[in-house]
């Protein structure tokens, strides 16, 4: 049988390729594959098949068929963008045509390839999308710290920090909010400790990455 | 035994008691007495106790006397010499001995007398007590009486009275009292024995019957003594007079219930008694008549009378009983009939004194006995008629029991077989043709499984060999429950029917033949103009010169003059009113010779209403003369009839007497013509008496009125029975016209008489048989009916009164009203004709049934005639033969159905000899440039072209006609005008009914327009077959991306495993396995590829059609792989409904595939512009109620237009851009070259089905 990975519900930090793909031929042929560079394999006969189960939390790729029995690649391709999943897909497909590519293109595909691919063409396909959402994990990791740090801010360290992202200094800040300037530093002084901020400037790259920003000129 | 031991006791005691005597007379006596005190106690022992205590006694005597006389006397002592007694002893001891034996003996035998006679009283006693019967003893010198105690008893006095002779006579009831005193005196005076009873008075005044009987007895002095028994017989006499008192009650009671009984006296030689009924019997009023013997004698008829006087003397004499009938004349001329018995009652001295006896009037038993026997003799008649009509219909009739087996056949029957009954019924079925045997016996089995009627044709044979056609029917007789107890069947002669049949297929050959050979002459006469013209024929009847102008007078100048009138008044009558002429006439000849001719004519008018007879006129006169010998010949027989009685006479009417008799007559009369010269009172006593009268009475009126009479009288003969007599005279008379003499004749019909007395016994049986035949007749199904010899009928036997519904007084009126109006006329002439000819003929008419059907009948008359040969009645029979015309019509119309048949199916028919050579051949031949006649005497093989080119052909062929097989479908050219005709022929031998081979017949056609086609059809087909190659191979370039897709599937899954085998082996440690099971799927992957080449190369092969056992699932599956993509890149999704376990079909794989490509990818284009809706295609397999194999692929698509339905399946009809449009065009191609069939229609929802239907294997190959 296919040397399927072990249970996706066990915690690790190996990344995981998704295959979806009816064919059994085809879908072995890739389990073994991806197995031979000890790479973690789960494959799905079908879109729905695979929404069924828990995905973990790893960096991971999809590697998709475009002909998929009910729901199509490029379609289910829209449905986990709609979901907010930003796994990156890489499309196969038998006899492709360019509509199909761009249109898998531009719903954000690592790659397109077409079959019989070449087996290097499709590692490497995968190895630099499982790179990129192991960046893109990373990076929502930090956001996320941030926004818990965020968090705990009162509103008026809240507004402190808006207006220190935006380049204001304490005595405009004082005077912005109508407020002393030593209450200004006593609030910011608070503030960088609970953003475990080590410099001002650290502190923007923070505001910078949350996106935050003063919204009225 | 004690009584023994006893008795021997007493003789050991009394021998004890003598020696003690002796003992004590010796002592004091001194007396010696022993010898005589032994003799005494020997007497003693045996007076006591017999002889064998005596011997006892004797031998202790003995020993008392050696005790005592031998020495030493008085002593016990053993006496060795026992002779020492002194001599004189001895004398006194043999005395001794001698005496007491004798005495002894004496004694005893003397004791067992008394003893006997002692027992020998006591039973007498007893009986005499038990049968009531004293006894005495009368010594009538000494007046003394003894009697025994029941003689006591009987006289009622005890033994102490002294009977006495005076006490008799005292006890003896007065009136008997002198006759008792008369017997004693008698007995007393000549000593003779008396039997005497008589009645005792007994004092309690009771009566008592004794009767005494006493023999005498005489002793030596002449002394009688009286030894008798008297017995009380009183309770006997009791009873008999019982018995004597219901006697009479009885003889009233007898008297009571018969009608009358008398007493004769036969001293007085009168009746001493007659009852009322007598007097009634007699005729006399028993108030106030008194009727003398001879009053009576005088009313019983004479002969009876003495037979009476012979019979009541006789059974006087021999004292027995009698019976005797005699007829007794009342003056109202009315005659009674008796039956009398008579019984003879003797009187006390032995002779018969009187006649007792009884008349019963048994009138109306013999006048019952008179009816039966009057309607015996209409049984009789009524069942010789119905005899006659089963033995007269000219239908063979036979009844049988239920098992089959016959048991009746009628005369017909017998007469047409030859058999006699007893053959008939065990070998009838030798009678019915070979051929039809199994047949015959098949139906009849049927007949008798099924219960039905039935009916069928067989040969049967006659009894000259001959086989004759018959209509065989069966119907059984069922009895009250509806269960069949016998068969009845019928045969009805149809032979000459069947052959009319066949004379009818010859019927215008035989026509023309008998018209030609027709010798009656023809005339034709104008009557305006006069002119006639005739016949040769015509001519040589009327015996003129042929040259000769003729005319109507020539004609009237030949008539016999005594019939000149007549047809001159014939010929006037036709001039005027122009009808139809019928005559018969004589003519004179030159010669003098008559002649008798039949003229017929019919009127015909012409446009200008003349009128000119055309007419037929015949020599009859062979007919006319035979008819005149013929009455001459009946007249003599007639009268050798006459003259053919055997006893004649003839009786002088003035002398009164007979001037002639004949020996017969003589013998008739018992009289020897020889000796006796007799009186004819002589004669006329030998008449009976009671037929004197009637005779003398006919015999005086024939006289008187010249007339012939005949009459039947009895003649007693003295020797023996009665004669018969019929007697038929005829007087004479002489020229005055005065009877001279009577002549006649005597027939003895005695025998007839006999025969007639026998019939009367068969009565019952005849009875019964007319009964059985009564019902064959009624269940024959055969009408069968009667008629006058004026044709009215006056018969109809029950299913002809079923069937035509009529009753039996309806039949003369309602028979003929029962035919077809259509067929009255001709029916009703035919009849007259049948009549007249006076043979059996037969004719077909339709007959009404009950219910107004008509059904159509053949009608058989058959003549019955008397002695004389006239026809008394005709008899006939009525077949229904309405099955058999419409049979015929049936068979008529197939014929000509079967000559149509073969003139469509074939060009001409032909003949040919055993040598193969043309004998006929029809005219059609022609159409292929021969000519009929130059064709006879060829054979095929003469004309044939293709013999050298195709040899084996023809040797098949030969072989087969050789064999004398038919053949079928034989197809050879022949040149025509120089371009080949192709002809297809098929034969069948011919055989004659013995099965010689006769030659061939059989139909040829030229095909060659059909061989034509045949090469074009080919090359379409071959067309076809191309185009369906390009149509397929296009569809394939249509597939493409659907083929590529499913040949890069597994050539990217052949190139992921091997560079994954690679990886695994390049591993450090090389995971091997992993390694291994990479090559395999590589290898799956590599076969998977192939598959699809396979299929794709299959298709783009250009291949001849090649049927093979299929399932068209697995058809299904092939296809479905090849458009996956198609179906994928139009989002089209595929539901497949297949029925599993189909039945095989035959057919070509790749054709299949690409009806079903076709079909698959004409749906997912249909469903293209469906956007807004899910697209699914259904591919569904099945079986339908024929069994055929059926596969549907159901769209739901744009659907098809109403106005394209009808083009769907057109070549070159599309709906797409692109596209010839042939797909659909060969598709139906296909699937009809597989036998089937294809059909497109709408759903009830969007889109369209198309569908095809397969036979399956198994129904093809059945």
């Amino acid at each position: 049988m296919t040397p399927r990975p072990k249970s996706s519900h066990e915690p690790t930090r190996e990344p995981v390729v998704f295959v979806v793909e009816d064919d059994e031929l085809v879908r072995g042929a890739l389990s073994n594959l991806f197995q031979s560079v000890g790479l973690e394999v789960e494959v799905f006969g079908s879109a729905s098949e695979m929404l069924q189960s828990k995905l973990p939390d790893v960096a991971s790729c999809l590697v998709l068929d475009i002909r998929l029995p009910g729901l199509s690649g490029l379609d289910f391709q829209g449905e986990l963008a709609k979901a907010n999943i930003h796994i990156p897909v890489i499309f196969m497909t038998g006899h492709g045509d360019i509509p199909m590519t761009v249109r898998a293109m531009k719903g954000g595909a690592v790659d397109f390839l077409t079959k019989p691919f070449r087996d290097q063409d499709m590692l490497d396909a995968v190895m630099v999308a499982i790179e990129r959402d192991r960046k893109r994990r990373e990076a929502a990791k930090i956001l996320a710290n941030l926004q818990t740090h965020f968090e705990t801010l009162t509103p008026r360290e809240r507004e402190i920090l808006v207006l220190i992202s935006s380049g204001l200094m304490n005595k405009q800040i004082a005077a912005e909010l109508g407020i002393a300037e030593i209450t200004v530093k006593i609030h910011r002084g608070h503030l960088m400790k609970k953003m475990g901020a080590r410099s001002v400037a650290d502190l923007v790259g923070m505001a910078e990455t949350m996106r935050i920003r003063r919204t009225k000129p | 035994m004690p009584a023994t031991i006893f008795y021997h006791a007493v003789a050991v005691l009394s021998v004890a008691v003598a020696v003690i005597t002796a003992e004590l007379i010796t002592r004091l006596l001194n007396a010696e007495a022993i010898a005589t005190t032994m003799l005494c106690a020997v007497i003693f022992a045996a007076w006591f106790g017999g002889f064998g205590p005596a011997l006892l006694a004797i031998a202790l005597a003995l020993l008392a006397f050696h005790y005592y006389l031998a020495p030493p006397i008085n002593s016990f002592t053993w006496k060795h010499d026992l002779f020492a007694v002194g001599i004189s002893e001895v004398p006194r001891l043999f005395l001794f001995s001698i005496t007491s034996f004798v005495v002894s003996s004496m004694i005893s035998a003397q004791r067992r007398a008394k003893a006997a006679l002692l027992h020998s009283e006591v039973y007498l006693t007893e009986a005499q007590r038990l049968s009531g019967t004293g006894s005495f003893g009368w010594n009538v010198a000494s007046g003394e009486i003894i009697w025994s105690d029941q003689t006591f008893r009987i006289f009622g006095c005890d033994r102490t009275t002294k009977p006495t002779l005076e006490f008799i006579v005292q006890r003896t009831h007065p009136e008997d009292r002198a006759a008792v005193q008369k017997t004693i005196d008698r007995g007393s005076r000549d000593g003779k024995e008396f039997d005497h009873e008589y009645r005792l008075l007994m004092p309690n005044g009771s009566a008592k019957y004794v009767h005494a009987v006493a023999r005498a007895e005489r002793d030596a002095w002449g002394n009688v003594e009286f030894v008798g028994a008297v017995t009380d017989v009183t309770v006997a006499k009791e009873t008999e007079r019982k018995l004597r008192r219901s006697e009479a009650y009885l003889a009233e009671a007898q008297r009571l219930s018969h009608t009358s009984s008398w007493a004769f006296d036969v001293r007085r030689q009168d009746f001493i008694y007659r009852s009322a009924e007598v007097y009634q019997l007699f005729g006399f009023d028993p108030e106030e008549d008194a009727p003398s013997l001879q009053t009576f004698r005088d009313r019983i008829f004479p002969e009876d009378l003495r037979r009476i006087v012979e019979v009541v003397p006789q059974a006087i004499r021999d004292k027995a009983d009698f019976e005797i009938d005699f007829r007794i004349s009342l003056p109202d001329k009315s005659t009674r009939h008796v039956h009398s018995v008579g019984h003879p009652v003797v009187g006390g001295d032995g002779n018969v004194a009187e006649v007792i006896g009884t008349h019963v009037d048994v009138t109306e038993q013999v006048a019952a006995k008179r009816t039966l026997e009057k309607a015996f003799d209409e049984i009789k008649k009524s069942e010789d008629r119905l005899r006659l009509v089963i033995d007269t219909i000219p239908t063979l009739v036979w009844r049988s029991r239920l098992n089959g087996r016959p048991e009746f056949f009628n005369q017909q029957t017998l007469d047409y077989t030859g058999l006699s009954l007893e053959r008939c019924l065990e070998g009838w079925v030798r009678t019915v043709h070979p051929d039809e045997m199994a047949n015959l016996a098949g139906m009849w089995r049927e007949i008798r499984n099924s219960g039905a009627r039935g009916e069928t044709e067989g040969r049967l044979q006659r009894f000259d060999g001959r086989y004759r056609w018959f209509l065989l029917r069966v119907e059984p007789l069922r009895d009250e429950a509806g269960s069949i107890v016998e068969w009845y069947g019928s045969a009805t002669d149809i032979e000459d029917r069947k052959q009319t049949e066949n004379a009818l297929r010859q019927s215008e050959a035989y026509l023309a033949q008998a018209q030609r050979l027709s010798l009656t002459g023809t005339f034709g006469w104008r009557v305006t103009t006069g002119e006639n013209t005739w016949s040769t024929e015509t001519y040589r009847i009327f015996g003129y010169d042929e040259a000769s102008a003729v005319n109507v007078d020539m004609v009237l100048a030949r008539a016999h003059p005594e019939d000149r009138a007549a047809v001159q008044k014939e010929i006037d009558r036709c001039s005027i009113d122009g009808n139809d002429y019928d005559q018969e006439y004589r003519l004179l000849m030159q010669d003098g010779s008559l002649k008798y001719v039949h003229a017929v004519a019919r009127a015909e008018r012409d446009e200008s209403g003349n009128i000119e007879y055309l007419g037929a006129v015949t020599d009859v006169t062979v007919a006319r003369e035979t008819e005149r010998k013929l009455r001459r010949s009946e007249a003599y027989l007639a009268e050798a009839q006459r003259l053919s009685r055997t006893s004649s006479w003839a009786w002088d009417a003035r002398l009164q007497e007979f001037v002639y008799r004949s020996p017969e007559v003589y013998h008739l009369f018992g009289f020897d013509p020889e000796k006796d010269s007799l009186s004819p009172r002589s004669f006329q006593e030998r008449i009976l008496s009671e037929d004197r009268g009637r005779f003398t009475q006919m015999v005086h009126q024939a006289v008187r009125e010249k007339t012939d009479f005949e009459v039947d009288f009895r003649i007693d003969l003295p020797d023996g029975p009665t004669r018969y007599v019929h007697s038929v005279g005829h007087p004479l008379v002489n020229g005055e016209g005065e009877v001279i003499e009577l002549v006649g004749t005597h027939v003895d019909v005695t025998e007839q008489h006999l025969a007639q007395e026998a019939l009367q016994r068969a009565f019952d049986e005849i009875k019964k048989s007319e009964d059985r035949l009564r019902l064959v007749i009624d269940t024959i199904p055969t009408l069968v009916w009667r008629a006058g010899p004026d044709g009215v009928p006056d018969f109809l036997n029950q299913p002809a009164l079923d069937y035509t519904g009529l009753s039996l007084d309806q039949i003369e009126t309602g028979w003929p009203r029962a035919f077809h109006p259509d067929d009255k006329k001709g029916m009703l002439v035919k009849w007259s004709a049948i009549r007249e000819s006076g043979i059996p003929g037969e004719l077909v008419a339709r007959l009404r049934r009950f219910d107004g059907e008509y059904r159509w009948f053949l009608f058989r008359g058959v003549p019955l005639r008397d002695e004389q040969g006239n026809i008394v009645k005709w008899y006939g029979s009525s077949t229904d033969i309405e099955d058999r015309k419409r049979a015929e019509e049936a068979l008529r119309e197939s014929e000509q159905r079967f000559r149509d048949y073969a003139e469509t199916a074939s060009d001409w028919f032909w003949e040919a000899g055993p040598d193969h050579r043309v004998t006929r051949i029809s005219e059609h031949i022609n159409d292929i440039g021969f000519v009929p006649s130059g064709l006879a005497g060829m054979s095929r093989w003469d004309i044939a072209t293709d013999i050298e080119s195709e040899p084996e052909k023809w040797r098949a062929l030969r072989a087969l006609i050789d064999a004398h097989q038919p053949f079928r479908d034989f197809v050879y050219t022949v040149n025509s005008g120089g371009s080949p005709v192709y002809v297809r022929t098929s034969g069948k031998p011919l055989h004659d009914a013995k099965g010689n081979f006769l030659g061939y017949r059989g139909t040829g056609t030229n095909i060659t327009a059909a061989i034509r086609a045949d090469h074009a059809e080919k090359a379409l087909r071959e067309a076809q077959a191309e185009l369906a190659h390009v149509t397929r191979v296009t569809t394939l370039g249509e597939l493409t991306a659907s083929i590529a897709h499913e040949v890069n599937q597994p050539l990217a899954a052949i190139i992921a495993n091997a560079e994954a085998c690679l990886r695994w082996l390049d591993r450090e440690t090389p995971d091997l396995p992993a390694a291994r099971r990479s090559v395999e799927w590589v290898i799956n992957g590599g076969n998977r590829a192939s598959e699809v080449i396979r299929r794709v190369r299959a298709l783009a092969k250009k291949s001849d059609t090649e049927k093979v056992p299929l399932d068209v699932n697995d058809v299904v599956r092939d296809v479905i792989a090849l458009v996956q993509r198609e179906l994928a890149s139009n989002q089209v999704s595929l539901r497949m409904d297949l029925t599993p376990a189909l039945p095989i079909i035959l057919g070509d794989r790749v054709q299949l595939q690409q009806v079903i490509i076709n079909l698959v990818i004409n749906g997912i284009e249909a469903m293209q512009p469906m956007m807004d809706q899910p697209r699914e295609l259904v591919i569904r397999s099945g079986q339908d109620e024929a069994n055929r194999v059926f596969l549907s692929v159901t769209d739901c698509g744009v659907g098809i237009s109403a106005e394209n339905a009808d083009r769907l399946f057109n070549a070159f009809f599309t709906t797409k851009s692109s596209g010839m449009g042939m797909g659909l065009s060969i598709c139906r191609s296909i699937v009809e070259a597989h036998g089937g069939r294809m059909s497109a229609h709408r759903n009830e929802g969007p889109g369209a089905t198309f569908q095809f239907v397969l036979p399956s294997h198994q129904e093809e190959a059945s």
